[in-house]
């Protein structure tokens, strides 16, 4: 009964969408530049129909999936990597802080020059689209594992390889879905600006003409498609979704270029810090009897998962 | 010197000899924690720290457990010096932020146990028992989130023990929880630890907990450059009565002792303030 009104309730939003789109195009705008919902999706049919809509719906997924992907692999391994040790975060710290503000729109002009207009050219696109936002949530997941439970591993007597692939990986794996999820919406911006400059086919390619020829409702259709896509492919489970992997909800860390609250930290000149839960510099760092405490800036580390945490039924004895 | 065991003949389990743990700032001023530290724990017994907070109650843990180095002194189990962290020492923290949310409570329970490579059936077995010890039966498919802070508590203890260390260290364990929670923890904490055996050094900084728990509790001087102030014996059998007058005057006793200190604790915090 309860679904049956969600889906009931979402129904409505839909329809409520096309609806207004109806108005605004048959009584308010009555311009040929703007198609009713009618004439799109009819436009739509036809194209499905005789195969171009899903060629080029199918070629684009294709280039995003395949960079994706190797962005993710690549992406991956180097943020555990950078979350785990120090001394490779500051190397690698120049890189990711550099390249990671270039957008990668930006890049199609070089992507072009070096590789053509064919697959490479996409294909380079999408893995710089997706390694940095992968990088970074994979290393600020790293970074932010509770302290506590690194330790509580090692007096259970884990050896550091165990440590890695049982506290640290799982620990991780919200964050990397969250980065992997980001680095799948900045794809589709990528390629469809790719497609848009230089390309033979695919979505962009499809509006590209569709501007030059003046067919308004292939124009339309293409952004329907677009707007579609949350719905059509989702290979990566929501954050919302994690929590049944992880018993919590991960967060959006870091967006490429965005605001990242929960950078990898330096570590402070705190004194003691007894409470100080979260460290900041890596569970690796947690293994080593030190003399230095993380400083205070793993609060910002706590403070994004702390929330998140402890949602479940608060049951008294 | 007032921190030796009260059981005699056999070696103590912990030596702790002049153990000193300054913290190096960025800022320059190093911080000493504790100096001077000494500390026997005799097998088996239940070793209650006292002491305001910030006197490094938590350090002495720490450095026990080995997650921290002293930088000067000899820190001994079992006649061997301590050189990290290790499963004969196992720990309890106050959070619940070291349970793993990604498993359920009896795969938490087993985790040492699979570190360990004992086979699942054999470690199903123990994990149950562990668990069946703290009054979590029925609770064992849950993940910690779903379950209430006592419950959460209950694991870590199950989980330390299934992997039957020589020494339990816990740190406040008990101090997030609600009266009536605390209580009740502290009620079956006693009982397990006369089940098993094991010996125990205890953190808190509430008095009350610590005579009801201990067989000797300790209380430090406030810090920095802390170290153990007095020693007290804790004689009193079976289930411990807060109404008792002999429970009383230990409390009366403690709250003396720990009074004092946070006096000068707050003396050295704002050493204009009011006398």
């Amino acid at each position: 009964m309860r679904r049956l009104r969600e889906y009931g309730s979402y129904a409505i939003g839909f329809a409520s969408l096309f609806l207004l789109w109806h108005v605004a195009a048959v009584y308010l705008v009555q311009s040929a530049l703007f198609p009713p919902p009618g004439s799109v999706i009819a436009r739509a049919v036809a194209l499905f129909r005789d195969g171009t809509l899903v060629a080029n719906v199918a070629i684009s997924l294709q280039r995003i999936l395949t960079g994706f992907v190797c962005g993710s692999l690549l992406g991956i391994p180097i943020g555990l990597a950078m979350g785990s040790f120090a001394p490779i975060r500051r190397i690698l710290d120049p890189y990711t802080e550099f390249l990671r503000f270039i957008p990668a729109v930006a890049m199609i002009t070089v992507a072009v020059i070096w590789f053509g207009i064919g697959e490479t050219s996409k294909l380079f696109l999408i893995i710089y689209a997706t390694v940095f936002v992968v990088v970074l949530n994979t290393a600020a997941g790293v970074a932010s594992i509770a302290r506590n439970k690194i330790r509580a591993a090692q007096a259970l007597g884990a050896t550091r390889f165990q440590i890695f692939c049982h506290v640290a990986l799982p620990a991780t794996v919200p964050y990397i879905l969250t980065g992997m999820r980001l680095a799948m919406t900045n794809s589709f911006v990528t390629i469809v600006a790719a497609e848009l400059v230089a390309a033979n086919n695919g979505l962009g390619k499809m509006l590209w003409d569709a501007r030059l020829y003046m067919l308004v409702d292939d124009i339309f259709v293409a952004l329907l498609v677009l707007g579609c896509r949350e719905h059509m492919i989702c290979p990566l489970p929501r954050a919302s979704e994690m929590s049944a992997f992880a018993g919590r909800r991960a967060t959006a860390i870091v967006n490429q270029g965005g605001d990242d609250g929960a950078r990898r930290g330096r570590p402070g000149a705190g004194h003691e810090d007894p409470r100080g839960h979260h460290a900041s510099v890596g569970w690796s760092h947690h293994l080593v009897a030190g003399g230095r405490y993380p400083g205070p800036r793993s609060a910002q580390c706590a403070a994004l998962a702390r929330p998140l945490r402890s949602r479940g039924a608060r049951r008294a004895l | 010197m007032s921190s030796r065991p009260s059981s005699h003949g056999t070696p103590p389990l912990v030596v702790l000899r002049g153990v000193e743990k300054t913290f190096s700032s960025r800022q320059g001023a190093d911080y000493v924690a504790v100096r001077g530290f000494y500390l026997e724990l005799a097998r088996g017994e239940f070793f209650c720290l006292l002491g305001t907070s910030g006197c490094g109650k938590t350090t002495i843990l720490n450095m026990i457990a080995g997650f921290e180095k002293p930088t000067a002194g000899v820190m001994e189990l079992e006649g061997k010096p301590i050189a990290g962290p290790g499963r004969d020492r196992s720990v309890v923290f106050q959070g619940d932020d070291s349970l793993y949310d990604w498993l359920t409570a009896l795969e938490n329970v087993e985790f040492g146990l699979r570190m360990r490579g004992v086979p699942k059936t054999t470690r199903r077995e123990q994990a149950h028992h562990y668990l069946d010890l703290v009054g979590l039966t029925g609770q064992e498919a849950k993940h910690p989130s779903e379950l209430s802070g006592g419950m959460k508590q209950r694991i870590q203890i199950a989980r330390v023990l299934a992997n039957e260390p020589k020494m339990l260290l816990m740190d406040e364990p008990f101090a997030a929880l609600d009266a009536q929670t605390r209580a009740v923890m502290q009620e079956e904490l006693r009982k397990i630890w006369q089940a098993t055996g094991t010996s125990v050094l205890f953190i808190t900084h509430d008095i009350d907990e610590a005579i009801s728990l201990a067989t000797r509790l300790g209380v430090m001087y406030a810090g920095p450059a802390s170290r153990l102030k007095e020693v007290v014996d804790v004689e009193l059998e079976g289930a411990r009565n807060r109404t008792d007058d002999r429970f009383l005057g230990y409390y009366r006793r403690v709250y003396g002792m720990i009074r004092e200190e946070v006096e000068v604790a707050r003396r050295r915090e704002r050493p204009d303030g009011p006398r």
